[in-house]
């Protein structure tokens, strides 16, 4: 049973460390720029279809394809924050709010709908060849460390960003107080475009990462979405520490739950988490303001 | 077959034609002489298959039957052939699609339910359909379902004696009618699904390889899967 357990919790780490990903840029988007990105999900979804398409047809190395994934999602940040969303904060606040939900889902449906007409509607992934470390029962694929490495690496380098970096200094003082930051020489509205456009960068190599384990296709992005918000409401809005031990909670609840209770309800959980959570915590339960 | 198989574990998608695939298939099943050894159903948006696949690793069952879209179950046989899941065969009842591009999809068998080597009712014009879109059949999961509904619909068409939507409904409700697609006759339940036979392959070197019935075959079937060993 001791084998079973290590193995559920390996596959669950490494699936919640990937939703934690997806959950940190969503969770930095909001926490900076207050903007609530239903496409953030969808995003993963193309640049995962993007990298598997790229590996599939020139055989590039998952790293390349995620440093060349990088600039161009962070690209397309930018630009949608400053021409879909900035405008909207002109509007009043219900305005404001309603108007970017419907900004961010009208483009999750425009571009799963592009990415399914130009690459197709059916799943793809990167299938990398695999060796397999065995000890004791329990097996670890390469992919595995690969995308826990990948998890890791990615997790430091955004903490190191947000704590030792200018850029993570001006970040942090806009959440905490934006007329401050302004008063002190901080441009908010460029801390706004480059925070959206980080958030989008980084789940383009969490969409990298995701597709050596696990397919996907155009229309799978929402459901990522909504898992993300649970992170993120779990852990705090605005907590990346928090949001990536909740992401391995879920993970592992996942996991747990497809072992001994039903398979069959392990994708719901998030669900039910989030209702859980919103009723008996609403503050999440990690909710210190990190960034 | 030698060595004979003893048991069977279902690992069925949570799905309406999957679960009904499933029910039907335990009765042969059963008729077999196989014994059930465990039944995990998944919902469509799982993505962590640990949780199935030690069960399954813990029954140790002769046969794995997988009733379940294409798609869905790319990281299922990942996983599978990761966690070095053991059985003499692997059946797929979708084995083509999403999971044809896929190697771990190498010695399991699955269900087509036509092949380009095969005969029967419209098969030349399927082949010159199939090649004036070049489309390869294997691939594409629904193609030959799209052509085999377009069939029916231009006989029952025929057989009403006119482009009228009460009588070509009439004569595609007739009890008992037989319809002819590429592959063979077939006819619709009560419930209106179709009957159709399907033709078991095995991927062999990363083509698939009509095994069963042997009047159709295109090739020997290897068992035990020499793969999942």
């Amino acid at each position: 049973m001791t084998t079973i357990l290590i193995q559920l919790l390996i596959g669950g780490i490494l699936l919640g460390g990937l939703y934690a990903l997806i959950a940190f840029g969503l969770s930095l988007i909001y926490g900076v720029a207050r903007v609530l990105n239903f496409a953030h999900g969808t995003l993963l979804a193309i640049a995962g279809i993007a990298a598997s398409l790229m590996f599939a047809a020139w055989g590039l190395n998952p790293i390349l394809i995620a440093a060349l994934l990088f600039p161009i999602f962070f690209g397309f940040g930018w630009l949608m924050y400053v021409y879909l969303l900035d405008p909207l904060k002109k509007r009043n606040s219900m305005q404001a709010t309603v108007g970017t939900v419907l900004v961010t889902v009208g483009l999750l449906l425009i571009i799963s709908d592009l990415a399914a007409q130009i690459a197709g509607p059916t799943s793809v992934n990167i299938r990398l060849p695999v060796d397999v470390f065995i000890l004791q029962g329990i097996i670890v694929s390469t992919t595995d460390l690969y995308i826990l490495l990948g998890i890791a690496a990615l997790t430091l380098a955004l903490h190191l960003i947000l704590t030792r970096t200018w850029f993570g200094l001006a970040v942090r003082s806009v959440t905490q107080d934006s007329t401050g930051a302004r008063i002190c020489g901080v441009r908010a509205g460029a801390i706004h475009a480059a925070t959206v456009a980080f958030g989008s960068a980084i789940v383009a190599i969490a969409g990298v990462l995701y597709v050596l384990n696990y397919p996907v296709n155009p229309y799978e992005g929402f459901g990522l979405t909504v898992k993300a918000f649970t992170i993120i409401i779990l852990g705090g809005i605005g907590n990346l520490p928090g949001a990536l031990l909740a992401g391995i909670f879920l993970g592992v609840a996942e996991a747990l739950t497809g072992f001994f209770w039903s398979s069959d309800w392990a994708p719901g959980l998030s669900i039910i988490l989030l209702l859980v959570i919103l009723i008996v915590f609403p503050q999440g339960f990690l909710s210190r303001r990190a960034t | 077959m030698n060595p004979k198989p003893n048991s069977i574990f279902w690992i069925v998608q949570d799905n309406l034609v999957t679960k009904a695939v499933h029910e039907t298939n335990i009765q042969y099943a059963e008729k077999a002489g196989l014994k059930t050894l465990g039944t995990e159903v998944f919902a469509g948006a799982t993505r962590n298959f640990q949780g199935p696949i030690l069960k399954v690793r813990a029954a140790q069952p002769d046969i794995i039957f997988i009733s379940s879209f294409d798609a869905v179950s790319v990281p299922l046989l990942q996983q599978m052939r990761q966690l070095q899941v053991k059985a003499m065969d692997v059946h797929h009842i979708m084995a083509n699609g999403s999971l044809a591009r896929q190697a771990d999809l190498e010695g399991v068998t699955g269900e087509v339910y036509w092949h380009e080597a095969l005969g029967g009712p419209y098969s030349e014009l399927a082949r010159e359909v199939l090649k004036a879109a070049d489309i390869k059949l294997f691939d594409y999961l629904w193609t030959m379902g799209r052509m085999d509904a377009y069939l029916v619909m231009i006989q029952a068409i025929e057989r009403a004696g006119a482009v009228d939507r009460e009588k070509v409904a009439a004569e595609l409700r007739k009890p008992g009618a037989t319809w002819k697609r590429p592959g063979g006759e077939f006819q619709f339940s009560e419930g209106g699904l179709s009957q159709i036979v399907s033709f078991t392959h095995q991927m062999q070197k990363g083509e698939p390889v009509v095994v069963w019935p042997p009047e159709h075959a295109t090739g020997k079937m290897i068992w035990p899967s020499s793969t999942w060993k």
